[in-house]
């Protein structure tokens, strides 16, 4: 069921992952290797097993555990609940997911669902909903003051804290030649509703909409005589080590905001200074493969192939250790993209999320949407599932955090916000579990993803909005 | 949840609670004291004279990727357009519709790593065509006088002021380390050298120190920033007066977004940019210039959202044929007549929203289905008279009326959100938490206008519909690639709308052309004018200590009855705001002002 085509296959040869192909939907009994799984990772091919992905297996030192990575995928404009959630019946290892989850269930044993999970500190505050849920969903921080109009025509400023995978960065200090790795589809609009990374208060990170680029940031450079590169990064240090001082020289001349500015760039540049010196190191025996081809990544038939296309890079610059903390971004929040790949012509996503709860035309296109990206999250999942890493695979070692801004389009609700988080087996999350819980601030999860890795914080965002981590969760 | 909730939630833990006056928990209104609660008509400028000066806060700007590459342009000497920054930069962040705000612009790692590779790629060009930069006889000064000289000369236009010794000897020594640098630093002694490719310029020392001196200038914050720290005004410590070199940049980046050319960096040298007669002689010399054409284009494609007609996808089961070659029919004829009416016309910008004067071809005119006799038959656009009845002003371009639509059908309320923000400055309310959003009806039998009807049936849209849809309304016969409708599928067209909560245009309109003809004559939305121009000149939000700037800029533009804008942009440069600073924020005055210059 291929929507959009072959995709260009970075390093994958094969047709993407079949979800019809799955069979009949399994029932959700427990952890534990499910039969449709096996079935899905058969639907990709042999072509999953390229040499570059076996490597790390004997590139580290069998001592050496494999590193921790940290992925978000963000899907704009809310869900539908009512076909997501499992029944009420459910328990928390007995369950079965609403029919939208339907390509995410030969992944159920690796996901934690979370029913009653607010983005509480986006319901009150500056701007419209969709700013608030996307200034807030990864950061936990009430979003800030400012001059931004938002869809409704208020305004707002831009996220007022750190998000969740920087504060990982800057905690965990990956020594990876990229610290921080954020990719985007079609994020073609610079305003609060088109961001949800920041290195903190009104510091917004803008993804990387463009494959080629990103590949030529991931693997540039690494052809080549070593000798040269050396060379390069040498010349590089040196230049940059003179711009620092004119940082400096500036530090007492310019007001305390301005220096703040300053400070930030500067900032950049020493990391930038470390990476180059990183780089010249041997890369562990990594092949980047080919780059992608170049594509318009503004136009609306292409958003499925470059969806596809960003998710085989970052998986590959996971599988690589050119980072270890990633995002995909698909879209914005309240977008104007119609799903023209699949057929979908007659309206926009954030339109269909719009959608009275009556109209059963708009609503089934709304739900084919919403399946899409479920299919894309599957595709997500497979992909890090088929690198092996020791006995297990990429997304044991990898937590992947799945995310919304809004609870539901049509009613811009912004309490009970669809969040899932899947793998980490080897960081302490089991999967296969359903957790149903009331009025929880969305800051206690993302608090409790900081302890599976290692840190001891105990509150994330705003700390009057956090009130602990997720019991039994991590 | 309501706030109640919030409330109890945070009950439990330490740290100040939320209140009513606490960010974030504020009514979603002023956020800097000028934007007016809903319903209510606009709040005017209210100017004390009496009160001490205050030219506001202000920042540090960063170059926006339009200015970064105007720049290049004229520091390289481009014979052609530069767009590096536009096609390889990642976007620059839009605050109140412009992409210059000061509190905006950032520098993310990935911008760090941009200008590290734009810099390494324009110092080529530098040095490829080094002669055009800098004589010297390298053989009678040697390299290191004539590295020096090019120092003084380029960093001089690089950074749009003189380098002080300081700053010099630093890119001196970068200079100099450059034979360093030509091997692999990790070589042991004895290996062979590391070779260079044929006619690359880092195999000569002379040429490759120079790479590195160019380099250093472009990634520097004096060329990626506009820093201004000015110098103490005697009497007024909350002040200080900015040097010439900072106030020619101002003029250099409002007018032209670009550096300041010779004259003005002449001018700066001689200190004569003090006065506001002095800066006022330079803009009106500027705006003779063709750069100043080019420049404040920047201003009127944002101001009036022109820039995203490119981006439109439209059905072609409904619309056919409107592909990329329409797309750029609609936006040279909004180009063209938006030009006219600001540096042709009658001078007066209250044409700009009322005037039947058009731009067409044939082509275009054949998009529109008006006759195609007499137009020209190839790409430019020739002036023509258009029908009153149906086409007055910017409003009704076909890039403005498709750039404020649907895929699939016209939206009113996009096109009134568009008027009542960008035309009359107004913020709008949030909708209230949780109430349900309303799609439009899909009956096919109905009209746009009645699909919508729901917005003002239901109380809790009509609270904010009110505001919005009555201006829409009025464009309703236009569809949603700007061509005019009699009807909309047999069904009548009502384009009547209510207008509600303005200065001086509450009433009922017929259609477009009545509404453009009002909103020609409004003075609440010649006073948005003056706020656009204010919030793209000084890349930041009015406030209210921005009241007597924004009453003088209002009465130079109205000054003769009309409204001028080259007056209301010559007025912005003859205020103190555009001459001074605050000294808020800023060290003590020391020597280190006065060593750099």
């Amino acid at each position: 069921m291929s929507h959009f085509g072959k995709p260009d296959g970075l390093w994958r040869a094969g047709a993407p992952p079949s979800v019809a192909a799955s069979g009949p939907l399994p029932t959700a009994d427990r952890g534990g290797t499910h039969p449709s799984r096996r079935a899905f990772l058969q639907g990709l091919g042999g072509a999953l097993a390229l040499p570059l992905l076996q490597l790390p297996r004997g590139a580290r030192a069998a001592n050496s555990p494999y590193p921790k990575r940290f992925l978000v995928f963000y899907q704009p404009n809310g869900t539908k609940k009512e076909l997501w959630s499992p029944s009420a019946s459910a328990t928390e290892r007995n369950f079965m997911p609403g029919a939208l989850l339907a390509p995410v269930l030969p992944f159920l044993d690796r996901l934690n669902l979370f029913d009653g999970v607010d983005n509480t500190a986006a319901i009150e505050g500056y701007g419209d909903p969709h700013q608030r849920g996307m200034a807030s969903v990864l950061t936990g921080q009430i979003i800030l003051p400012g001059d931004f109009v938002g869809g409704d025509g208020t305004r707002s400023g831009w996220g007022g804290g750190i998000s969740i995978d920087q504060y990982l960065a800057q905690q965990l200090a990956p020594a990876t030649p990229i610290t921080t790795l954020e990719l985007g589809a079609r994020v073609n609009e610079a305003i609060p509703r088109a961001r949800i990374i920041y290195r903190g208060p009104d510091q917004p990170i803008p993804p990387e909409n463009d494959p080629v680029a990103a590949y030529t940031r991931l693997f540039g450079g690494q052809s080549g005589d070593p000798r040269a590169l050396r060379r390069l990064l040498a010349r590089r240090r040196s230049v940059l080590d003179s711009v620092l001082a004119e940082f400096k020289a500036l530090e007492g001349k310019v007001s305390a905001e301005d220096r703040e500015k300053l400070d930030r760039h500067a900032t950049t540049l020493r990391d930038l200074e470390r990476r180059l010196a990183n780089q010249s190191a041997p890369m562990a025996a990594c092949v980047p493969g080919s780059a992608p081809t170049p594509r318009d990544v503004f136009a609306e038939d292409q958003y499925g192939v470059l969806v596809r296309t960003q998710i085989d890079l970052l998986v590959r610059a996971l599988a690589c250790d050119v980072t270890r903390i990633g995002s995909l971004q698909c879209s914005t929040a309240v977008n104007a993209l119609r799903f023209t790949f699949l057929g979908l012509s007659d309206f926009q996503g954030h339109a269909l999320s719009h959608a009275g709860d009556g109209n059963a035309g708009q609503q089934a296109q709304w739900e084919r949407m919403l399946t899409w990206y479920s299919e894309q999250f599957a595709y997500l999942l497979a992909s890090l599932d088929a690198v092996p890493e020791g006995d297990g695979t990429l997304l044991d070692n990898t937590v992947v955090l799945w995310v919304n801004e809004l609870h539901r389009g049509n009613t811009h609700k912004l309490a009970d916000v669809p969040f899932i988080v899947a793998g980490g087996k080897n960081l302490g999350i089991q999967g296969g579990r359903y957790f149903r819980l009331n009025e929880t601030p969305h800051n206690n999860l993302l608090l409790s993803l900081l302890h599976a890795f290692g840190l001891d914080d105990t509150r994330f965002g705003d700390r009057r909005l956090c009130t602990g981590p997720i019991p039994g969760f991590v | 949840m309501g706030l109640a909730a919030l409330s109890a939630l945070t009950a439990c833990e330490e740290g100040p609670r939320p209140s009513a006056s606490a960010p974030g928990f504020a009514p979603p209104t002023a956020t800097d004291g000028t934007s007016n609660p809903p319903m209510q008509p606009p709040r005017l400028p209210q100017c004390d004279p009496d009160a001490p000066p205050d030219p506001g806060p202000t920042l540090t700007r960063r170059l926006s990727r339009v200015e970064y590459d105007h720049t290049v342009r004229d520091l390289l000497g481009a014979d052609r357009p530069v767009t590096l920054a536009r096609d390889g930069f990642m976007p620059d962040e839009v605050m109140l519709g412009f992409d210059n705000n000061a509190r905006a612009l950032q520098v993310t790692p990935v911008h760090a790593e941009q200008y590290l590779t734009a810099a390494e790629s324009l110092a080529r060009q530098v040095v490829d065509h080094l002669e055009d930069h800098l004589i010297c006889d390298l053989t009678a000064l040697g390299e290191r006088a004539c590295a020096a000289a090019f120092i003084d000369a380029f960093g001089r236009r690089a950074w749009r002021r003189p380098l002080n010794a300081e700053e010099q000897d630093r890119l001196l020594a970068l200079f100099d380390a450059a034979p360093d640098l030509m091997g692999d630093p990790a070589a042991e002694p004895g290996d062979a050298p590391l070779p260079f490719e044929p006619g690359d310029p880092e195999a000569d020392p002379y040429r490759a120190g120079v790479l590195r001196v160019v380099e250093a200038l472009l990634q520097s914050p004096h060329f990626l920033y506009r820093i201004e720290v000015g110098a103490p005004v005697p009497g007024d410590p909350t002040l200080r007066q900015l040097d010439a070199y900072e106030v020619a940049s101002r003029l250099s980046y409002f007018l032209w977004r670009s550096m300041p050319d010779a004259e003005l960096f002449d001018a700066a040298s001689r200190d004569g940019l003090s006065t506001a007669d002095a800066v006022a002689q330079q803009t009106r010399r500027m705006l003779a210039d063709p750069r100043a054409r080019e420049g404040l284009w920047s201003f009127f494609e944002q101001w009036l959202q022109l820039d995203g007609i490119a981006g439109l996808d439209r059905d072609p089961r409904y619309f056919p044929g409107f592909d990329a070659t329409q797309k750029q029919l609609l936006s040279d004829e909004a180009r063209a007549f938006v030009e006219h009416q600001v540096w042709g016309g009658t001078g007066d910008l209250a044409r700009l929203f009322d005037s039947d004067e058009g731009f067409r071809n044939a082509k275009l005119a054949a998009f529109y289905g008006e006759s195609v006799a007499g137009m020209p038959a190839d790409g430019t656009m020739a002036p023509a008279r258009l029908d009153p009845q149906r086409r007055r002003g910017v409003l009704t371009l076909g890039a403005v009326l498709a750039r404020h639509s649907k895929p699939t059908m016209s939206s009113p309320i996009h096109r009134g959100i568009f008027v009542r923000e960008q035309i009359l400055c107004t913020a709008l309310p949030s909708p209230p938490p949780n109430v349900p959003t309303v799609a439009p009806d899909p009956d096919p039998n109905l009209t746009t206008r009645e699909k919508f009807a729901e917005h003002t049936a239901n109380e809790g849209c009509a609270s904010c519909h009110r505001l919005i849809d009555g201006l829409g309304f009025a464009f309703e016969h236009y569809d949603a690639v700007g061509r005019w409708r009699d009807d909309e599928l047999g069904n009548p067209i009502d384009s009547s709308g209510q207008v509600v909560a303005t200065l001086d245009l509450d009433g009922t309109y017929a259609d477009g052309p009545a509404l453009a003809e009002a909103l020609a004559g409004s003075e609440q939305v010649h006073r948005c004018v003056t706020t656009q121009v204010f919030r793209y000149a000084f890349g930041r939000g009015e406030a209210p200590v921005d009241d007597c700037t924004l009453t003088a800029m209002y009465e130079a533009y109205t000054a003769d009855g009309g409204h001028d804008f080259l007056a209301l942009v010559e007025a912005v440069t003859r205020t103190e705001t555009f001459r001074f600073r605050r000294s808020e924020g800023l060290p003590e005055p020391a020597a280190t002002v006065e060593a750099g210059r």
